[in-house]
């Protein structure tokens, strides 16, 4: 696959990404508005309440009584994910040679955060949230984003040589 | 050379996991963690049609990987958003209940940001039910969410499950053009 399809497709990923994060960012300050503003706030609310529980003690706040759209570990792993991507896509990474190791770096701190947590082994705080979720979002892009742009290259490949008839 | 093998009840498999945890209540609570159920069920489409892999057939790819996840995350939209109706109209609305306690806890009440408890309070008091267009709403916002994190399940079972090969590094963009 072309080196330059690889990078326009890390770019409209990194649209996205940006996209995704500005929802969340802003849906706060919308909600604050009025008439058409104010629907576009709820609307984001009710989205990202589908993938976030939004329970304000786990919310950083974006005022004097209104939180963000998402808690602090989602929007610690979105923002930190759009900062590893950024990145890559800027000053572009080298491959990485053990992307298992890689991936559980990544992901295990925050799996044994929540579970300990859970199990009553340790008290979550927004800090320890913040931290793991940031630490994944920042790490896994190295391993995801080569998979994903190759993988969606791969994909087009197929469709384009898929003999017709 | 071995053939392609098929991957489609492999995501279907993982659309059902996912559909459930979208669906069902309780399990749908999986998914305020960066919609870990819909992640799952990518996981899952993966993780099983690596443990299938016949030999002589040719190995997963990551573009593979990626359609599993992608397709599974559709598929637990449809059967999701199925769930949920079925649900609905055979329990209630449990989390309809379950909030408009919640909210008449003067506590609870007063820990929710005043234009969120009214949001709240306002999607409540529609004692609607169910409606073709709610479940239209339903279905539209998971088709969108559940690839989009069925594939992200799926690349993380990819790069868990599989033995490295060589990726290529990833180029800034845009890329420098040799002269």
């Amino acid at each position: 696959m072309s080196q330059s399809r690889t990078g326009l497709i890390s770019g409209i990923l990194l649209a996205g990404l940006t996209v995704w994060c500005a929802g969340f960012l802003a849906a706060p300050f919308l909600l604050q508005g009025e008439g058409w503003v104010r629907h576009f706030g709820r609307a984001a609310f009710t989205f990202y309440g589908e993938i976030c529980h939004q329970l304000p003690d786990r919310s950083l706040p974006a005022g004097d009584d209104i939180r963000f759209a998402v808690c602090v570990r989602c929007m610690a792993i979105y923002c930190a994910f759009l900062a590893g991507t950024a990145t890559a896509v800027v000053f572009g990474i080298a491959a990485v040679r053990n992307r298992q190791a890689m991936m559980l770096a990544a992901v295990l701190p925050m799996v044994v955060e929540v579970v300990s947590g859970l199990l009553g082994l340790h008290e979550q705080t927004m800090l320890s949230r913040f931290v793991t979720g940031a630490w994944f979002g920042l790490l896994s892009p190295a391993v995801l984003l080569p998979l994903l742009t190759g993988g969606i290259g791969d994909t087009i490949d197929r469709l384009v040589r898929r003999p017709v008839g | 050379m071995g053939e392609r093998p098929s991957y489609l009840r492999y995501a279907l498999l993982g659309g059902i996991v996912s559909g459930a945890t979208i669906g069902l209540p309780v399990l749908d609570l999986l998914n305020c963690l960066c919609c870990a159920g819909v992640m799952l069920g990518g996981f899952l489409g993966v993780f099983f049609a690596l443990k299938d892999q016949e030999e002589g057939a040719l190995p997963m790819e990551r573009a593979d990987a990626l359609q599993v996840g992608v397709l599974s995350g559709v598929v637990g939209a449809v059967v999701g958003t199925v769930l949920h109706a079925v649900t609905i109209a055979v329990a209630g609305d449990v989390v309809r209940d379950m909030l408009s306690s919640m909210l008449l806890d003067g506590d609870v009440r007063n820990s929710v940001p005043p234009p969120v408890a009214e949001m709240l309070e306002e999607a409540l008091a529609d004692e609607g039910g169910v409606t073709a267009l709610s479940l239209f709403v339903h279905l539209m916002v998971w088709i969108l969410i559940g690839p989009l994190f069925g594939l992200f399940g799926g690349l993380i079972g990819y790069s868990l499950l599989t033995k490295d090969k060589p990726q290529p590094p990833i180029v800034p963009f845009p890329p420098e053009v040799s002269s």
